[in-house]
């Protein structure tokens, strides 16, 4: 408004909608937010409650100062000094409740609402799923809301509810140009890069693996990737390795992924796509993000898209850290259609051991050696010792010291993938078997009304490859033949009898699974979220290229544009068009017609036809304003009183006689503005 | 607000003689898209940037629904162009005559707002440049009058000068206002200003005749008859209409207490200032109960008193030596 009701205070019930706008606009940040924060957030929105209830006064200036030091250091606290998204988020949050405290004029209310709607944006990176998609309409709502109400005079009865009624149909009459701008807007590039989780926020694979690694992520049960295969395949669960990582690198402790021998390939690589069905599984991945280079792979896979390669171990890697949820095709080739070789280098390097380590071992192997024939021949050796010796499968396995893959063999004989798989690749290579760890996911859960499948965190895997003469790369998978459930039904199954799947969550999956129709509930919403997955998380420049070509044939970006442009014009024109419309005086004649552009005239001669006034009084109003030139105004209005008494047989032509009249006073009239608009005016209404 | 009268002033002439051409002033002035100019606030550039900003964020973090979130709000924007020119567009406005007054007091001027019979107009903000302004809604299809404040500074009939309208109603990301300029026929009388009489010999009517300065007018009561519009106030039988009997008025034997000729002649100073002492001796002598005959350059009226010779003189005095069509000095 002016200077003056800018600084007027918030209407009353703007601040409600204020308050919890803002309140809600913090919840998608409950992740990563310190506890601190809930605790200063709870504090600043009662304290302004309290103000407004006139319980506590404002602020003074030392209390503002001492509230900036608090918050300045519950962020400091919270986050030791370090900078990430999440500090600046936080530190972000900070500022928006000291606002909110402060906030007292009307134009503290505007910037507390840009604030907290950028605050609910953010929210957007930390927790994408469906419900929180809507989550998001409810909080635009309420800050759409909290702006109306800072216009309505406070004064008003019923202020409150009608903002809220008010934002809800502009949010609605807005959603058509936001769906043009969203499918429309060219999908550019990032403009900078962005980790956009601290490392210590990310649970997922790493490039390394000790024992008892992997057995950390099968505590959580976060997503890891969706997958849908082409043309209604579903392989076997047995099937499913999904390979993400290789670790050719062994330390005495530690399996490692080198970089050594490692030749990526990048799309578009030459290579032909394979013409046999047999072998071939085409499937397509949305993968979440994981700040890293890997992507997943079944068998053997090969590059399909821009910025995908495949390296020389037969897995997919992304150009750039996948940040971000990414969605890709795939294509897995089984081992006959792929082409293995193995110079003496990497041969070399696939056999590399620390020199000294797990003495017992050693001695087992040697004799071991001495009596297979065959390299296949010893590995069957080795899968029968894990299969027969009363190894078992457990989560929990007990702390192994040095000469640790001794212990496990010949002691402890408890463990999870990872102590199998890399025992056994450090027996096959102490055999001189040339072989490898792979590091992945193995499984995953199908959803049977969307076909597809989905892997989370606790499907990690670890196995081995072994490298047989004349075959190539071949999967061997110890934990199978230990807990063949672990494969066939997944980890829940294989770790029934422990019960150690999943224990220290609350509600999970896990738990759910047991009571069918809290299941069947998951499933439903497990599918509408994959849709939304599908069809609104991942919609990229890809989706927008794929889309638009199909409805409007080609489309690049100038065509994108001009749509755009086309689109921003037409909206411009349609509330042109409402703007200049004038609802039409409802006239039921030529004559009404006429009537009314004469007092359109009129009015430009500053007599304004009134409600309620008859015609004849508006002509005499008319004609003292034009004080000598009003003769013919008062003819006319003789005219019109003969069109509405004539006689029965004389009304057509009373009315042609009429239509004459008003258009010849109009024209009168019309030079009389022209007349006025050039000169001085000389007469007073 | 302040922005604005200030871009008024700098062009003040020719943005006055543009408005005047595409605005006349009227008795009734309905919105409409040649009367409403919008443009957007400051808050509204806040808000494009916070949807850049969100846009870049989207743009950079790859994140759809982020996406979803700039273009809803940018949608909203422009919706909200249209609303707030919408918020004005239909509402009529029209003068209503507010209390005759003097040079220098703040009038209430009555303004009578209606909506149409589905429109609402919320949060509207009038004002009168350099006077108090009111926040008001109008809602559908009704109608109401409302005074509005102006500190009067020039005599004639009232021309407040261009009125005020605005609204940032729903979303305050434009400004969408009017400036409108309504007739009015109140009169503006000079400012009185308390002087002592000066009755100067002139042409025999120059002085006080039949009494002294304390001299009452009521002589000899006589009887009450009816009341006649135009009768004293003074003169009205205060107790028989408290006592329900309706008005009358008390007649004396001589209605012609002192009569005097107040004489442009008399007063000293420039026009204005004369006009001053004039109106404040028509006052003083009015109220005194005396006969008094007002005297111009121009014109004159013979000695009377009644409220309606008070309010002839007064109206000479407003409008002397103005224009009689404008009711303002060119």
């Amino acid at each position: 408004m002016t200077l003056l009701a800018r600084q007027q205070q918030i209407p009353r019930p703007a601040l409600f909608w204020l308050l919890s706008g803002g309140a809600l606009s913090l919840l998608p940040h409950y992740s990563h937010l310190p506890l601190i924060f809930w605790l200063m957030a709870g504090a600043a929105v009662l304290w302004r409650w309290q103000m407004h209830l006139g319980r506590l006064p404002y602020p003074g200036k030392i209390t503002k100062l001492i509230a900036v030091v608090a918050v300045a250091g519950g962020v400091y606290a919270g986050f030791s000094g370090q900078y990430s998204l999440e500090s600046a988020v936080a530190f972000f949050v900070a500022t928006c409740l000291l606002k909110v405290l402060e906030m007292r004029t009307q134009r503290d209310g505007y910037i507390v609402v840009f604030l907290c709607f950028f605050l609910a944006g953010t929210g957007f990176l930390f927790e994408q799923e469906v419900l929180w998609g809507l989550y998001g309409l409810v909080v635009i709502w309420l800050l759409t809301a909290a702006l109306v109400s800072l216009h309505l005079v406070s004064r008003e009865t019923g202020g409150a509810w009608m903002a809220s009624r008010y934002a809800f149909g502009l949010l609605a009459t807005a959603i058509p140009v936001m769906l043009v701008f969203y499918l429309l807007f060219p999908r550019l590039a990032p403009l900078w890069s962005i980790n956009l989780q601290s490392e210590q926020a990310r649970t997922g694979l790493t490039d390394q693996m000790a024992p008892g690694d992997i057995a950390s992520l099968s505590r959580s049960d976060e997503l890891a990737f969706r997958a849908t295969f082409d043309s209604e395949q579903k392989p076997a669960r047995d099937q499913l390795y999904w390979r993400a990582l290789v670790l050719d690198r062994y330390d005495g402790r530690t399996w490692r992924f080198s970089k050594q021998d490692r030749e990526v390939s990048w799309f578009p690589s030459g290579e032909t796509l394979p013409t046999a069905t047999t072998g071939v599984l085409r499937y397509e991945i949305i993968q979440e993000a994981t700040s890293n280079h890997w992507l997943y792979t079944l068998r053997y896979g090969m590059a399909l898209e821009p910025g995908i390669g495949v390296t020389s171990t037969g897995v997919l890697v992304n150009r750039t850290p996948v940040y971000q949820r990414k969605r890709y095709q795939g294509l897995g080739l089984s081992r006959e259609l792929v082409s293995h070789r193995l110079d003496f280098q990497q041969r070399q390097h696939n056999l590399d051991l620390p020199g000294r380590g797990n003495p017992r071992t050693r001695q087992w192997l040697a004799g071991l050696v001495a009596n297979s024939d065959t390299p296949v021949d010893l590995v069957n050796k080795l899968i029968d010792y894990f299969r027969t010796q009363g190894f078992r499968y457990t989560l929990k396995p007990p702390a192994l010291g040095n000469n640790d893959i001794d212990a496990f063999l010949f002691d402890t004989r408890l463990g999870f993938c990872a102590h199998y798989a890399g025992a056994f690749v450090y027996a096959a290579r102490l055999a001189g078997i040339p072989a490898r760890v792979v590091v992945g996911y193995q499984g995953g859960e199908w959803n049977d009304a969307e076909n597809y499948l989905t892997v989370r965190q606790y499907d990690a895997h670890a196995w081995a490859e072994i490298w047989l003469d004349g075959t190539g790369w071949v999967r061997v998978d110890p934990t199978a033949v230990v807990s063949p459930e672990r494969i066939q039904f997944g980890l829940e199954q294989a770790l029934k009898e422990e019960g150690s799947f999943l224990e220290n969550k609350l509600l999970s999956p896990g738990q759910i699974r047991q009571i069918p129709w809290l299941n069947r509930l998951r499933m439903e919403l497990e599918s509408v979220n994959y849709l939304w997955h599908r069809w609104v998380l991942s919609y990229d420049s890809k989706r927008q290229k794929s889309l638009l070509s199909n409805v409007l044939q080609r489309a690049d970006y100038q065509q994108l544009l001009i749509w755009l442009v086309a689109a921003i014009v037409l909206v411009f024109l349609v509330i042109a068009v409402m703007i200049s419309w004038q609802r039409p005086v409802k006239i039921a004649s030529p004559v009404g017609l006429a009537w009314q552009r004469l007092v359109d005239v009129g009015e430009q001669l500053g007599v304004a036809f009134q409600m309620g006034e008859s015609q004849t009084h508006y002509l005499a109003r008319l004609g003292l304003t034009l004080g000598d030139d009003s003769d013919d105004l008062s003819a006319l209005a003789q005219t019109m009183e003969q069109q509405l008494y004539a006689a029965g047989g004389q009304q057509a032509e009373a009315e042609k006689q009429l239509l004459k009249a008003l258009r010849q006073s109009r024209k009168r009239l019309l030079r009389q503005v022209w007349r006025r608009r050039y000169q001085r005016p000389s007469v007073r209404t | 607000m302040a922005r604005q009268f200030a871009i008024k002033r700098l062009f003040g002439h020719r943005w006055q003689r543009w408005l005047d051409r595409r605005l006349p002033a009227t008795r009734t002035m309905v919105l409409g898209h040649r009367s409403i100019f919008i443009v957007p606030t400051r808050i509204g550039l806040l808000y494009l940037a916070l949807v850049v900003l969100l846009l870049v964020t989207a743009i950079n973090y790859q994140n759809s629904l982020i996406y979803g979130m700039t273009f809803w709000l940018f949608s909203i924007g422009l919706s909200a162009m249209y609303l707030t020119f919408r918020n004005l567009k239909g509402l009529s406005i029209s003068s209503r005559e507010a209390i005759n007054g003097h040079v220098g007091q703040v009038f209430d001027i009555p303004l009578r707002l209606a909506a149409m019979p589905r429109r609402e107009h919320l949060s509207l903000w009038l004002q009168y440049p350099d006077n108090p302004g009111q926040q008001l809604s109008i809602h559908r299809g009704e109608s109401d009058t409302f005074p509005l404040s102006y500190r009067c500074h020039q005599r004639g009939y009232l021309s407040p000068g261009r009125l005020l309208l605005e609204s940032r109603f729903p979303l305050g990301l434009f400004r969408a206002w009017s400036w409108i300029k309504l007739d009015f026929s109140t009169l503006v009388y000079p400012y009185p200003e308390k002087s002592p009489f000066v009755f100067r010999s002139g042409d025999g009517d120059g002085e006080l005749l039949g009494a002294t300065l304390e001299v009452r007018g009521e002589q000899d009561f006589r009887g009450l008859r009816q009341y006649q519009p135009g009768d004293s106030m003074r003169q009205i039988a205060w107790k028989q209409l408290a006592r329900g009997k309706g008005l009358m008025t008390k007649d004396f034997d001589s209605d012609e207490g002192a009569s005097c000729w107040l004489d442009w002649a008399n007063a000293r100073g420039d026009l204005e200032p004369r006009l001053s002492q004039l109106c404040g001796w028509v006052l003083e002598a009015h109220q005194l109960g005396w006969q008094y005959g007002l005297r111009l350059p121009t014109q004159e009226l013979a000695p009377a008193h009644s409220e309606a010779h008070l309010g002839a003189c007064l109206k000479i005095l407003a409008l002397f030596r103005l224009d009689e069509a404008t009711g303002t000095r060119r």
